[in-house]
């Protein structure tokens, strides 16, 4: 019994010797967990939807109609001409665009609810993003019908509404339809209309005058383009990447412990040329394997290339130099092998998760969207993105591949200054 | 040389003449390693500076270390990569390439008697056989000057004699070899100057013949007889030869000797897969 209580001490005291070790051990779950708390949660009345808004005629009911869904708590507002909202949804820059057309103020009127004549208004959206379409389609319906339901308790609008039914009507109508809408006229007339309304139409009741048809919006207008497994294989192959960055760092440490470094510095090869040389080792492999994944990709999962061909070879060529540059920062913070393992697993995975890499971007809090943005493992996604089902071209690449080398440039260079040849 | 608040080397100055063989002979921590590391331009010395030839290290490390070829302590070696492998990774850092680089592999390989295991893992060599292969690495540029960094540590008896003799092979083509160890009877085998070194300060350095002259009253010599001489017999023949104040006794030689003579000079390479540490750097 006391041989197994000294065992057992013995494990305690070597797991709190290291100190950055034992913290990464509660820190990971707790941080962790409260990510995909967050993802996972319910979305609040407060979730605003950024909506661009395209007004193609702007007359006072449609600028009335655009008030209100400004007025409503669950939209953001911005209008933008026609050309901008198919761009920046086409490109992912924005998520939902609503284009109102010429019509939409005859749409808009009381009567258009009972003209069995619908309306169209394409509701564009980012075809990763089809969850946030669909609410938005029904919170536009919601304040379609309030607006429009709103001004039915006008008295001289539900005359003119009625009277314009009757005036409709052919000769051969429903008698029993005319005699309903001369009463309707009469009442609304005398008094407040609105508790009659759903009493019927003309043809089949009452219905939305203007229907929001989801359009998956992309640069070249294909839909069909999108792929699920472009996204899932960009992100799930930057994670394992970095991952290998992470064992990249350990096993310098582990020369550092061995001894084979002390033989590569007694070769010509300067440190920094040693270092670099590992870093270039990473980033080889990393191209090594995204060749491989986006290969099984191309021909198993039918991914496509549908934008610039040498904008994807730079964005992953630039992910790679990136994850060569991570494992040589991983290799100057850590001391140890352990402490490479845990800070780098925490690192990943915090890189990994905001970035897009593990859920697409939609399902995060906007906060960590825009904040998402600083991060290059949101570049890499996005520009991988770009390059395949959101078909753009080799100019849209150029951002990502600056911030994927910068950020590279950036890694290596505080992994150098920091990273001790000797233990 | 100074590590926060431990002065590991202290003041020395020490020269070391081209063509010699010299020990740094010194306990644990006596300071012998970091020196050689200051020699190598691994470490930039605190204080004062180390020249080889007309080269100062601390200006020009990359063109001393081309110069040099260090055996270090520890195992420095791949232990996934294969034998041939580990050789072309450490010529071809020294810029050796293409049919040079094959030459000096072979090379590598003869020297290292491991021509028949040069597709073995190193991880799955015995102490010795990576003993010999750390030593081979070192020297595939052909260096002028020889470090060897307690080279001998763990292996058998057979195998530190192979180390010696290519010891004395590399110092007799005119190599300066310089061999730090805190084994008294390596220095004596095999270095003709030696210098001794403790708390990282130089204790003495002198030939080996000079050290012991300063220090020992009486000589010593090994006489061989044939068998059936008994030791009354010998000393009848020294008296007669005039030499009154002679002592004999008789000693079977050291351990060593014994082990070597019964187990014979032969490598034992084939005996590897018995190891306990099988595939562990030891």
């Amino acid at each position: 019994m006391k041989g197994l209580f000294w065992l057992i001490r013995k494990d305690l005291m070597i797991f709190f010797a290291d100190r950055q070790g034992a913290l990464m051990t509660v820190l990971v779950p707790v941080v962790l967990a409260s990510l995909l708390g967050m993802l996972f949660a319910p979305r609040s009345s407060s979730t605003v939807l950024k909506l661009l808004v395209v007004v193609q005629e702007a007359t006072p009911p449609v600028r009335d109609f655009v008030a209100a869904i400004s007025a409503a708590e669950t939209f953001d507002v911005e209008e933008v001409d026609e050309a901008t909202a198919r761009a920046r949804v086409g490109a992912g820059k924005a998520s939902l665009a609503l284009i109102l057309p010429v019509g939409t103020t005859e749409a808009l009127q009381p009567a258009a609810m009972f003209q069995g004549k619908q309306r169209h208004a394409e509701l564009l959206y980012d075809p990763s993003d089809d969850i946030e379409a669909t609410m938005a389609a029904g919170l536009l319906t919601q304040v379609l019908m309030q607006e429009t339901m709103g001004s039915l308790s006008d008295r001289d609008t539900m005359s003119e509404m009625f009277g314009d039914l009757e005036s409709d009507l052919g000769p051969d109508a429903d008698a029993q339809l005319k005699s309903f809408l001369a009463a309707g006229r009469t009442l609304s007339e005398s008094a407040t209309a609105t508790k009659t309304l759903n009493t019927g139409a003309e043809q089949g009741g009452m219905q939305p005058p203007v229907a929001f048809d989801r359009v998956a919006a992309t640069v070249t207008g294909v839909a069909s383009q999108y792929n699920s497994y472009a996204h899932n294989f960009a992100g799930m192959l930057l994670m394992f990447l970095l991952f290998a960055g992470q064992t990249r760092a350990k096993h310098l440490v582990a020369e550092r412990q061995a001894g084979t470094l002390v033989r590569l510095r007694l070769s010509p090869a300067s440190d920094r040329t040693i270092l670099l040389g590992a870093a270039l080792s990473t980033t080889a492999v990393a191209l090594m394997a995204s060749a491989v994944v986006y290969a099984v990709g191309i021909l198993v999962f039918r991914i496509e290339i549908s934008g610039s061909v040498p904008g994807f070879v730079g964005v992953l060529l630039c992910q790679a130099l990136f994850v060569g540059g991570f494992g040589l920062l991983l290799a100057g913070l850590g001391q140890t092998e352990e402490q490479i393992g845990s800070i780098g697993t925490f690192v990943v995975l915090i890189l990994s998760f905001a970035g897009g890499a593990m859920f697409p971007s939609f399902m995060m809090p906007e906060w960590l969207r825009a904040g998402s943005q600083l991060l290059p493992t949101y570049w890499a996604t996005h520009g991988l993105a770009a390059m395949t089902w959101r078909g753009m071209g080799f100019s849209e690449a150029l951002l990502p591949m600056l911030v994927l080398l910068s950020s590279a440039l950036v890694c290596a260079a505080v992994g150098i200054r920091r990273f001790r040849f000797r233990s | 040389m100074v590590f926060g608040e431990v002065c590991a080397v202290d003041g020395l100055s020490l020269e070391i003449e081209q063509g010699s063989l010299t020990g740094l002979l010194g306990p644990n921590g006596a300071g012998k390693t970091t020196t050689l590391s200051c020699v190598a331009g691994l470490i930039e010395p605190t204080e004062g500076e180390v020249r080889v030839g007309d080269i100062d290290v601390a200006r020009e490390p990359l063109r001393v270390q081309r110069l040099l070829g260090v055996v270090p302590q520890s195992l420095a070696l791949y232990p996934t990569l294969t034998v041939e492998a580990n050789l072309r990774v450490f010529g071809g850092l020294f810029g050796l390439a293409g049919r040079l680089l094959s030459e000096r592999v072979d090379w590598g390989l003869t020297l290292a008697q491991l021509e028949a295991r040069k597709t073995s893992l190193v991880g799955n060599l015995s102490g010795g056989m990576k003993r010999r292969l750390n030593l081979a690495c070192a020297l595939l540029h052909d260096p002028k000057i020889v470090i060897c960094d307690e080279p001998t540590t763990g292996v058998d008896p057979q195998s530190r004699n192979h180390l010696f003799d290519t010891i004395r092979r590399l110092h007799r083509e005119g190599r300066t070899v310089i061999y730090t160890t805190h084994y008294m009877e390596e220095v004596e085998a095999l270095c003709d100057r030696v210098a001794i070194m403790d708390h990282g300060k130089l204790l003495a350095e002198d030939s080996l013949e000079g050290l012991l002259r300063g220090t020992e009253q009486q000589t010593t010599f090994q006489l061989k007889v044939q068998r059936g001489r008994t030791v009354e017999e010998v000393l009848e023949i020294l008296r007669a030869a005039g030499i009154e104040d002679a002592e004999l006794k008789s000693s079977s030689g050291s351990l060593e000797q014994v082990f070597l003579r019964l187990t014979g000079r032969a490598l034992r390479d084939g005996d590897a897969s018995n190891d306990i540490c099988e595939g562990a750097q030891s």
